[in-house]
């Protein structure tokens, strides 16, 4: 794609003025309420299958809380993001709340940056936690997180019966998918129609 | 290609109307929220294994849905600024694409996607950019709103994967017409 790019201010202005200024994440209350109103016995396999994705959405939880800890964002890059991490641990309440509905193993944050960082490999996620040169090293990671964050709810899609919980998990992949989005608008060289390229959005998996 | 709105009714009021509408009545055969349950089929691309009524109904209207946005993206474009004209274009390939495969998984479910309409109806046609924006960003929410309506009662489970990954791409689409209004572009957690 060739597109005419935007001038970094004004992208930055976009991002600080919107994304940022007015992101309001979801107590983790409402979308626990949210992920509670399925059905009382919901399928076994669909137990496996949200734990799936909970861990997902525990390591991408994890890894924001890292990326911005180590400082390697800039100011406005870091206030773009800044919403993201209180919804990334929305997802895993409210995950939690239907995996324990379904009677599936609740997971628990990484124990360690090398667990985390043993986690991202195993996944086939590039970058590391406490590795990271600069902000295009944080970015792209964030960009293949959230990918993998697609990814692991595409999946479950396709298995998944429970009425509350395949309509939780879509919601889920939908806002990862604009994560995604405004994540790779924040990365320098990247223009705004580069930044949803793809017609038909299922991440890595 | 585009009509406009003969009865003064607000274009918000219309498109709500619309969809609401189309969501009552193909959901009206879906026999209450827990309808996917023990309904799946996993496997399989042949009509005849897949085929599924009440999914072709569903499709059909997102079909509608899509195909009204794109009429929208193509009256909308001249009117936006170089830089969003790019993106646009790109975000129009996307929905025509959406129609390429929502027909697809109507034919899978047994089904035959309807001839496209000559124009859709669009409410008062935006004259700058700004209600340009609004627009597609009103009909992007719509198609939404319905994905995240319908999608647990597709019973197929690889249509039901398929209308997930429109749905993650009209969500990206909504976040970044969002950000080019100035307004939050991912205001929740949980897509709606």
């Amino acid at each position: 794609m060739t597109g005419v790019r935007h001038r970094a201010a004004t992208r930055r202005e976009l991002l600080a003025s919107g994304a940022v200024a007015g992101v309001a994440a979801l107590t983790a209350p409402a979308v626990a309420a949210a992920a509670s109103g399925g059905p009382s016995s919901p399928p076994p396999d669909d137990a496996a299958r949200l734990t799936r994705v909970l861990s997902m959405a525990v390591l991408a939880a994890y890894v924001y809380q890292h990326v911005f800890a180590e400082g390697v964002l800039t100011g406005s890059e870091r206030r773009a993001l800044d919403g993201f991490v209180d919804q990334e641990r929305a997802h895993v309440v409210a995950l939690r709340t239907a995996v324990r509905a379904a009677g599936g193993t609740l997971i628990g944050p990484p124990s360690s940056l090398d667990a985390a960082n043993r986690d991202l490999a195993h996944r086939g996620i590039g970058g590391r936690l406490g590795q990271l040169q600069g902000a295009d090293d944080a970015l792209d990671l964030l960009v293949s997180v959230e990918r993998s964050s697609i990814g692991s709810c595409y999946v479950a899609l396709r298995g998944l019966t429970g009425s509350a919980a395949i309509v939780l998990v879509a919601q889920i992949m939908a806002n990862a998918a604009q994560h995604e989005a405004v994540v790779t608008l924040v990365r320098p060289t990247l223009t705004l129609a580069e930044a949803a390229p793809f017609p038909l959005v299922s991440g890595s998996h | 290609m585009v009509k406009q709105a003969g009865d003064g009714r607000s274009r918000r009021a219309l498109l709500g109307g619309a969809v609401a509408a189309a969501g009552t009545v193909v959901l009206a055969g879906c026999g209450g929220s827990s309808g996917a349950a023990g309904t799946d089929s996993t496997t399989g691309t042949s009509p005849s294994a897949d085929a599924s009524p009440r999914d072709v109904e569903l499709l059909t209207a997102a079909l509608e849905l899509e195909r009204r946005t794109v009429d929208a993206y193509v009256a909308c474009i001249p009117l936006l600024s170089k830089t969003n004209v790019k993106a646009a274009v790109v975000w129009l390939s996307a929905e025509i694409q959406h129609t390429g495969e929502l027909i697809a998984l109507i034919r899978q479910a047994g089904g035959k996607a309807a001839p496209r309409a000559n124009s859709y109806e669009l409410g008062r046609m935006p004259s700058n950019q700004a209600q340009a924006l609004a627009l597609l960003a009103s009909l992007e929410q719509l198609q939404i709103s319905y994905y995240v309506r319908i999608i647990s009662h597709v019973q197929l489970a690889s249509a039901r994967a398929a209308v997930s990954t429109i749905l993650a791409t009209d969500a990206q689409h909504i976040a970044l017409l969002r950000l080019v209004q100035g307004k939050p572009a991912v205001p929740s957690a949980l897509v709606a």
